[in-house]
């Protein structure tokens, strides 16, 4: 008996690291079995299947959900529009979170004047509830804009959220205006850690910040660059547009991006389950056309790095 | 050398250009803000019947701030459908919500990706490199659309509508926190780690009391981010938590209401004020906490 307590003991000893290495890493690992694994493999399946409310089941249909989505991309307009919106929402988002979040990053960690000011006001969205801005954002667009473009000789339109033609517009620089500091603070964290012996040597070399920001600050962030820009990419799908905060579920389909899209098909009111299939469909087919752009641009992106 | 830095901020033209653009950026973000605090002061009737909407308040009484406020706390109810039966919460009870879906998501959702981190940086066994592998393709996946299955699963489990059920969706490793926590913990010095276990430091001891109170700036950082993020979330609470309305679902009800009441937009402005106060207080406590430096690595597994 105590020679099997010390042969425990011996191999605890001897193995303590692979035993407390195991057992920290059990609930990550269950969790991502269940909920990432599990989760992702039965949104594949349900692609295939479709509620059944007579018997409140589901049941396999073949190809049923992507018929229908064929259908509706070939015949109607709308997910064609509601694709071209969300690279639209893709493209001004990842020009103003990162180009222009990038540059003015530059200038909070230089310290140029009003710095820390201007770091608390980009980082304001964040700290604000997203509903509390949306609110204001909107009362003041429909009330006090129009007063403000009136004393200036304007001549005024119905209200920006209600005009169907301008809508999707307000939506969309809101969330592009707001995402202005998303990764602020990140960069600016970055770019801290550049060795402060090669600024110093540039600045003596007479280096202006232009080419500072260019040659030094930029290709010090490229793997923080890297992450961000293939992150943005992967949810190129999902983006909402803040189109739920404005509009809640009443947005013409024609106004959607997919992610929106998705999102009212499976919560929209009255939907239930009955939608689940089709927009697991319609989910499996962006995940398709996104994996691909994405590891394309990964590729070039890590081949501009080395 | 102090003086030449300023000489050189002084003389190039990005700068000037940046500042004048976050001149008018900050114009742009402010100017909405504080026009909606201004005609908080107002009343009704000065604000809806002589239409003072862009000036400043005639004049500033105690009693219509005081019934502003009071009209507000009255119709910021939130409505959730409970056992069949409609039921109404009040502000205190929705900020209970909130605290309880911020707080645990904001400790799951920190400790679970802060001891994976841990674990990958600091222990070399192959498995390590596999976990990382799954951080990243995690991110670079783009995999859309889970939430109907996960609403079911949850379902299927007996969490949906719990706050148990949203903490343990929240408590994994994948995202940007776990490329936050890694660069921090290969900062470190495995020094720190050799003195503790010759100290005779169980490793549980080593990462809880020598390494992780050294990174301790970034695990706070990412705690306050995640707890900012999560109060202000509503879209999660909306689906996860139908019964449970947090203080954000709310004020999404609450933009959505119409009522005579309700048009008014000083009793608007003010529900907004009351219920941005917490988050505000949070950020002045913990403002140079939320804006300390975190880096973040790359994408090359």
């Amino acid at each position: 008996m105590k020679l099997i307590f010390n042969k425990v003991s011996d191999w605890k000893k001897k193995h303590s690291s692979l035993l407390f290495y195991i057992l920290m890493m059990a609930w990550p690992m269950a969790q991502y079995l269940v909920f990432y694994i599990g989760v992702n493999f039965n949104s594949f399946l349900l692609a295939f299947q479709s509620y059944d409310q007579s018997t409140s089941t589901f049941k396999w249909v073949g190809l049923e959900n992507f018929q229908r989505l064929w259908v509706e991309f070939t015949e109607l307009d709308i997910l064609k529009t509601q694709l071209f919106n969300s690279v639209l929402v893709w493209f001004l988002t990842i020009f103003s979170g990162t180009v222009i979040t990038l540059i003015l990053s530059y200038y909070i960690y230089k310290k140029f004047r009003g710095s820390s000011f201007f770091r608390v006001i980009m980082f304001l969205p964040s700290i604000i509830p997203g509903m509390i801005l949306v609110m204001v954002f909107k009362i003041f667009v429909n009330e006090a804009l129009p007063k403000y473009l009136e004393l200036l000789g304007m001549n005024v339109g119905p209200l920006a959220t209600l005009d169907a033609d301008t809508r999707f517009a307000v939506a969309v620089f809101y969330t592009v205006f707001m995402g202005l500091g998303g990764q602020m603070l990140v960069y600016t964290g970055t770019m801290s850690q550049i060795s402060p012996s090669i600024t110093e040597a540039a600045m003596l070399d007479g280096i202006t910040p232009l080419k500072e920001l260019w040659y030094i600050v930029i290709p010090q962030l490229m793997p923080t660059i890297s992450t961000y820009l293939v992150a943005g990419l992967a949810g190129i799908f999902s983006n909402q547009a803040s189109l739920l905060s404005f509009y809640s579920f009443y947005v013409f389909p024609k106004e959607r991006t997919i992610g929106y899209q998705i999102f009212v098909l499976i919560n929209g009111p009255g939907n239930g389950y009955s939608e689940y299939g089709y927009a697991s469909a319609i989910g499996l087919c962006c995940s398709v056309v996104a994996i691909v752009l994405t590891f394309t641009a990964r590729y070039f992106l890590t081949k501009k790095e080395d | 050398m102090r003086n030449m830095k300023i000489i050189r901020k002084n003389k190039y033209v990005l700068p000037k250009v940046l500042l004048v653009f976050l001149i008018v950026y900050t114009l742009m973000m402010l100017t909405p803000i504080f026009w909606a605090l201004l005609n908080s002061l107002k009343s009704y009737e000065e604000y809806s019947i002589m239409e003072n909407i862009l000036g400043l308040p005639k004049e500033v009484s105690l009693s219509t701030l005081f019934n502003n406020y009071k009209n507000a706390w009255t119709h910021g109810y939130a409505q959730a459908v409970e056992n069949g039966k409609m039921m109404f919460y009040g502000i205190p009870q929705q900020f209970l919500n909130s605290l309880l879906y911020a707080g645990g998501c904001m400790v799951t959702s920190t400790l679970v990706p802060s001891v994976v981190a841990y674990l990958v940086a600091r222990y070399d066994y192959k498995f390590s490199k596999v976990v990382y592998g799954m951080v990243i393709v995690a991110m670079i996946l783009p995999l859309f659309n889970s939430m109907q299955s996960e609403i079911l699963l949850t379902k299927k489990l007996g969490i949906f509508d719990t706050f148990l059920g949203v903490w343990l969706l929240k408590a994994h490793f994948l995202g940007s926190s776990f490329l936050i926590f890694y660069a921090q913990f290969k900062t470190i010095s495995k020094e720190y780690t050799e003195a503790a276990r010759i100290d005779g430091a169980s490793h549980f001891a080593t990462m809880t009391r020598v390494i992780f109170p050294l990174a301790k700036g970034s695990i706070s950082t990412v705690a306050l981010l995640n707890f900012v993020a999560f109060w202000n979330d509503y879209s999660v609470p909306m689906v996860y938590l139908p019964s449970h309305p947090v203080l954000a679902y709310g004020m999404f009800q609450f933009s959505q209401r119409s009522g005579a009441v309700l048009s008014s937009v000083p009793i608007k402005v003010s529900y907004m004020v009351v219920t941005v106060l917490p988050i505000l207080v949070v950020f002045l406590l913990s403002h140079k906490k939320l804006l300390g430096n975190i880096s973040i690595g790359g994408l090359k597994g």
